[in-house]
């Protein structure tokens, strides 16, 4: 077959085979459901009979395999519950319809290892080079998502401190904006501070997905440098989950989470959480000065941070109905979440501040619309709606100048701020809407059309009563992002290659206020100006599954990061604008091999990826006398590796190890100065190989019946890195990142069928000195304890 | 099983470390570090010292490196580059010396100024360093042993404000490089009345010259708002300080010209041989001095007097080969080199970029008021110098040729930066050594 007929007459074909396939074969219908009648979702049903012949349940447990007819056996399976095996009869004369009940598998449920084909783990097998981390074992632990998604391959995760603090979010040399992130498929990038993955519990979610550098359409952003989408629990079974976790620097955090389901089909749902710390951990080599200012050449250690407590909480309520005739799902919800951030000193942490903090809350309403099995249950469609409103505030009121001793003099010019120049309650609001349609549609067995359109719209608007003065964003800049994506996927030699092609066409549209200097009439300086940008990326994304045991997959795709409003407008202050501002640009590329071995009890998997990054237009700021401007500055390009090695023996003991090197280049540099040693110089303060190892072993039934007891064990290193040059700067003087080797321990136990989970953490327990950025230290040693109470019917 | 032993012993070392580590003591330690035995007196050794601003790698800001040369070929022959050499600093900084220290102070990412000397080996280390409030912006080395710094802050956005807040002068003793006080003073400020012939400001200082026990001091008058817009702009502005008592003695203005020097540059005002001063004023629109009608030129306070010479006045814009000055700085016989913007019409601050052609290099003959143009310097871009090195009579500077950065990026592998040797007396300038990176932010000799 011609690709020519692929690719243009593919619907048609597919289509016609689909139907051929339909005339010739018999159906058996049924339901997948637990012990306590509960449908259960993605099951997988296989006929094992019939090669590659298999299907998964609906949302309402429901399936529909087709076969010629004949006796089969079918072999359901589902994460957590024992294997079903049914034999079954197939004629002509009858509708086959079973209801098939699975019995929940106690072993398997508190084993996150341990697993058949979770969501996770085809997920995993898609053609995407994409990781997904299920928290089921996780819940149970102290972390955030944060800490659990610096352990993925590829990734790290820059932390300015504790509990709260700022972080830096890196993917394949990619980091910061290029990096989006989703929850539930819709984007997080508007939503506020409080809302972002330094706040969110393990225990508030279900699993989370990690799309490197090639991103599948139903995650609509422009996303240059790959996406993180962190999955809420899809479950329909009601439950309550409560935890309460209390640690090192007055650390607590507490979460509710719960869910039911009326026989109506009605519906409530919460998820909240509450954390605080006051982060006081101490750090070292403080220098002392003089009343002057000059340096007396001491320096302390143990010095305790002193302005630096966080707290954030943040309530969701949705509510609605289910398996509605005219819904598979509707449901209204509201947000609402709030932080406050006491900053404790700016880049160099020499220089404490005592006052200055950071708060946020943010206001959402959303509806969500879900119906599948329309049009011959080939149409599948998802709608999402929401509104919404953030607010932010710099509080910086204070001239004093503090030292970390205690004590602080007030600055001779009172208007100095602690962190601007100038004192501050600069605030802005942000009112945020999002649309987000996705459409599925089935042409055949072997072939489904995707479609996904998300809208972002955000109008940002600055006031600062604190001063008189012209303040950032005083007239609001409004960015309209609209992303639109199609894909084709495709299943051919017997599902042995799944292919997925798709293009996405970004469109962004700003508007803001220009500030012409020249004119001094305040009428006739500000003109509302407009800036349309229209990018086309496309992809693909490919694999092929040599067996159960080996798999490879490759991707591709031609992404855009759009600038932000004020990188294009500037913010109306020394922050000029630059309309002609290119989007950043990247061509990424994925080569990825699965292996996976079970020799007697071993189990093995292997994973690891080859990538590419050859990005362009990298937006940076620059500065222009007083003022200045953000540009395309850099051509750079990402190469590396990384893979991952899993071991599960008899199912209890468990190791995992992996590592990740990459090679960051500026393509562009050197070329002004003619010398070559400068050309394609490495990008310094970018960690360069780095990994994680953990082992950890599981003792079942030991007091009790379903009780569980673990222990593991976890380690984290990142090799040194230099700040500012890999081949400037006498060596000995170069400033550095050290090298980061860390150790967490982890003791467990859970009983009456994990309704009763107790766990205790001790973090850094060798109390390394670890610096995540240059000269600001981590914290050191610290212990915390969770309790976990989950009752589920 | 053998792995599961393992375990446990890592688990029982690492209970054990628990134990042992939580156990020591959380009480402040002091390291005091220990003072350097004197060693006997050996020859003094000179070496040249660059502030080195390096070429930007990825999306980072370019990075400033104070780097050691072992003689003046280096500066005149070859290249220079910091490539596994040279000390880097951080953020953004300013390069000043006062006789055989180097200091160099960060802008708003580092609050601290670190003094450069060299040791008994003659190599160059750190002797002291100090932190400051916010930003010092301006400095002099106003004898041989003291450099003198100012804060000063740009807006004036508290509401509540009732007065304008002073300024903050270090006094730095530049053999021990540590701040021996902090003196405050107004300078010349005003809340005015809100009206536009009666505004608000705040004094912005361009260059400091001690004389006989008075502090000149040349500023501009900027409008509080934050965004560095001048008022008042059509006159030359000085301030007479008692010195060291910093007790205002008067201020003295002249019509002739727009306000002395430039935002940045500290050679607004310099005192030649004979103890006279002259002043630069630059009426440029692009160099930020906004609004200007007067023309650019050249006042002189004459050696005994504390007034501008009424019988005195350089007009630099009229003058064959003239225009307006970006930049002066005093070589020595009464001459002075200068930069003279090529196309006002870029805007305000449009000529502050690391590259474009924006400026020609000229001799200044202050006495005989001619301006000769440079021969061999092609049109540049330098947009914060330290005081210009002199040697032999002859200045030693760091231009980058090169055209404008496009806003999308281009033109920037265009650019080449030199040190260019120029002779004042014949207006010639030879091409030095190649710089790899942005540019010389400073060149200092000192010795140890």
């Amino acid at each position: 077959m011609s690709v020519y007929i692929f690719r243009k007459n593919s619907f048609l074909f597919f289509l016609f085979i689909g139907m051929l396939v339909c005339n010739a074969q018999y159906s058996i219908t049924g339901v997948v459901l637990d012990q306590n009648s509960n449908p259960i979702t993605e099951a997988s049903i296989q006929v094992l009979e019939l090669k590659n012949k298999g299907t998964v349940s609906d949302f309402d447990g429901k399936f529909k395999i087709e076969t010629p007819s004949g006796v089969y056996t079918l072999k359901t399976s589902f994460i957590g519950f024992k294997d079903h095996i049914k034999k079954i009869e197939v004629d002509d004369s009858k509708t086959t319809f079973i209801t098939i009940v699975l019995q929940e598998d106690i072993k398997q449920l508190s084993d996150v290892i341990v697993k058949g084909k979770s969501k996770a783990q085809k997920t995993r097998e898609k053609a995407f080079e994409v990781e997904v981390i299920e928290t089921k074992e996780l819940k149970n632990v102290s972390a955030d998502i944060n800490a659990i998604l610096t352990t993925i391959p590829g990734v790290n995760i820059r932390q300015k401190g504790g509990l709260g603090s700022d972080f830096e979010f890196s993917m394949n040399g990619l980091s910061g904006k290029q990096i989006k992130f989703f929850m539930d498929g819709i984007p997080l990038e508007n939503f506020g501070s409080s809302l972002s993955l330094n706040n969110f519990p393990a225990t508030l979610i279900d699993r989370v997905e990690v799309f490197k550098g090639v991103v599948p359409i139903y995650l609509g952003a422009d996303a240059l440098g790959g996406a993180v989408n962190i999955i809420t629990n899809q479950r329909r079974n009601d439950f309550l989950d409560i935890s309460y976790d209390v640690g090192s620097f007055n650390t607590h955090r507490a979460t509710v989470n719960g869910q039911y389901y009326s026989k109506k089909g009605f519906t409530v749902q919460l998820s909240s959480f509450y954390n605080y710390s006051d982060n006081d951990y101490e750090i070292d080599d403080i220098e002392v000065r003089d009343a002057l200012g000059n340096d007396t050449g001491v320096r302390l250690n143990n010095v305790r941070r002193f302005h630096d407590a966080y707290n954030s909480q943040m309530i969701t309520v949705k509510a609605g109905v289910v398996d509605q005739s005219f819904a598979d799902r509707l449901l209204v919800g509201i947000t609402t979440s709030a932080n406050k951030n006491e900053i404790q000193h700016p880049i160099d942490p020499q220089n404490p501040f005592g006052e200055v903090f950071t708060k946020n809350d943010v206001i959402n309403a959303s509806i969500i619309f879900e119906k599948a099995n329309m049009l011959k249950e080939r149409l599948k469609v998802k709608l999402y709606a929401s509104i919404g409103q953030n607010n932010d505030k710099v509080v910086d009121t204070s001239a004093r100048k503090y030292d970390w001793f205690g004590g602080f003099e007030e600055r001779v010019d009172q208007s100095l701020g602690e962190f601007e120049f100038n004192k501050s309650l600069f605030e802005f609001k942000d009112d945020t809407h999002i649309i987000n349609a996705f459409v599925n549609y089935k042409l055949s067995d072997y072939s489904t059309l995707n479609f996904n359109y998300t809208k972002n719209y955000i109008k940002r608007t600055g006031k600062d009563p604190a001063k008189k003065i012209r303040v950032a964003f005083q007239d609001p800049h409004i960015l309209d992002k609209n992303i639109l994506g199609l894909s084709y996927d495709m299943s051919l030699l017997d599902t042995k290659w799944n292919t997925t092609l798709f293009v996405k066409g970004f469109y962004l549209n700003s508007e803001a206020i220009i500030e012409d200097e020249f004119v001094n009439e305040e009428t006739e300086r500000f003109t509302k100006t407009n800036n349309t940008l229209e990018e086309l990326g496309y992809g693909f994304a490919s694999t092929y599954k040599f067996s159960d045991y080996f798999q490879i997959k490759g991707s591709f795709e031609r992404t855009f990061r759009i600038p932000e409003g004020y990188e294009v407008f500037g913010d109306g202050l020394l922050l000029k604008s630059n309309p002609e501002l290119s989007p950043e640009k990247s061509y990424n590329a994925n080569l990825g091999f699965l292996l996976k071995a079970t020799i007697h009890k071993f189990k093995l998997s292997f994973d690891s990826n080859i990538f590419l990054r050859e990005s362009e237009n990298f937006i940076a700021i620059k500065s222009q006398g007083i003022f200045s401007r953000f540009f395309n500055t850099a051509d750079a390009r990402s190469t590396g590796a990384e893979g991952e090695i899993k071991a599960i023996y008899n199912d209890a003991l468990f190791v995992s190890l992996n590592a990740t090197y990459q090679n960051i280049i500026d393509r562009g540099v050197g070329k002004s100065t003619g010398s070559n040693s400068l050309q394609n110089q490495r990008i310094a303060n970018i960690p360069y190989l780095f990994g994680n190892a953990s082992i950890g072993y599981n003792l079942k039934d030991l007091f009790s019946i379903e009780d569980q007891l673990s222990i593991s064990w976890s380690s984290y290193y990142v090799h040194e890195y230099p700040l500012d040059s890999y081949v400037e700067g006498n060596p000995e003087d170069r400033f550095k990142i050290l090298e980061q080797f860390s150790h967490n321990a982890q003791l467990g136990y859970s009983f009456k069928k994990g309704t009763y989970n107790i766990s205790l953490q001790a973090r850094n327990i060798l109390d390394a000195k670890v610096y995540d950025n240059f000269d600001i230290q981590q914290p050191g040693r610290a212990f915390y304890v969770k309790l976990r109470y989950y009752l589920t019917n | 099983m053998k792995i599961i032993n393992t375990i446990k012993y890592l688990l029982f070392c690492s209970i054990i470390t628990i134990g042992t580590i939580s156990c020591s003591s959380d009480d402040n330690e002091a390291i005091t570090p220990s003072k350097p035995k004197p060693e006997p007196e050996s020859k003094s050794i000179s070496k040249y010292v660059v502030g080195f601003q390096a070429t930007p790698v990825g999306q980072a800001a370019a990075v400033d490196y104070i780097l050691e040369l072992p003689s003046l070929e280096s500066l005149t022959t070859g290249e220079i580059s910091v490539k596994g050499q040279g000390i880097p600093l951080k953020g953004w900084r300013f390069f000043h010396s006062v006789k055989n220290t180097v200091f160099t102070a960060g802008y708003s990412k580092d609050d601290k100024c670190i003094a450069y000397q060299l040791d008994e080996k003659g190599k160059l280390k750190e002797k002291a360093n100090f932190s400051f409030a916010s930003t010092l912006d301006n400095y002099a080395a106003i004898d041989d042993k003291t450099l003198l710094a100012v804060e000063l802050s740009a807006a004036l956005a508290d509401p509540k404000a009732t007065s304008v807040p002073d300024r903050s002068f270090y006094v730095v003793d530049a053999e021990t490089g540590a701040v021996k006080k902090i003196e405050t003073h107004p300078i010349d400020s005003s809340m005015g009345d809100g009206t536009k012939t009666n505004p608000a400001y705040i004094p912005w200082v361009t260059g400091m010259v001690l004389r006989d026990g008075k502090l000149f001091i040349s500023y501009h008058k900027l409008f509080p708002d934050g965004k560095y817009v001048p008022v008042g702009v059509n006159k030359a502005y000085v301030a007479v300080l008692k010195y060291p008592e910093f007790k205002l003695e008067k201020l003295i203005e002249d019509d002739r010209t727009s306000s002395i020097g430039i935002n940045g540059h500290s050679t607004g005002i310099e005192k030649t041989e004979n103890g006279d001063i002259y002043s630069f004023s630059s009426s440029s629109n692009t160099a930020a001095v906004t609004g200007a009608t007067k023309p650019s030129g050249i006042l002189r306070i004459k050696n005994g007097s504390s007034e501008f010479d009424k019988d005195y006045f350089f007009d630099v814009e009229k003058a064959a080969n003239g225009g307006k000055l970006f930049w002066m700085d005093y070589v020595g016989n009464g001459k002075a080199v200068g930069r003279i913007v090529l196309d006002d019409t870029l805007g305000a601050w449009g000529v502050f970029k690391e590259q474009g052609s924006f400026f020609k290099l000229v001799i200044l003959d202050l006495v005989n008021k001619t301006i000769t143009d440079v021969q061999g310097v092609p049109a540049h871009a330098n947009r914060y110098t330290s005081p210009m090195f002199v040697e032999g009579g002859k200045a030693y500077l760091s231009s980058r040729v090169g055209e404008a950065i496009g806003k999308n990026g281009e033109n920037a592998d265009t650019g080449e930066t030199h040190v260019y040797i120029v002779d004042p007396e014949t207006a010639k300038a030879t091409k030095g050594a190649k710089v790899q990176g942005l540019a010389l932010k400073g060149i200092f000799k000192i010795t140890n």
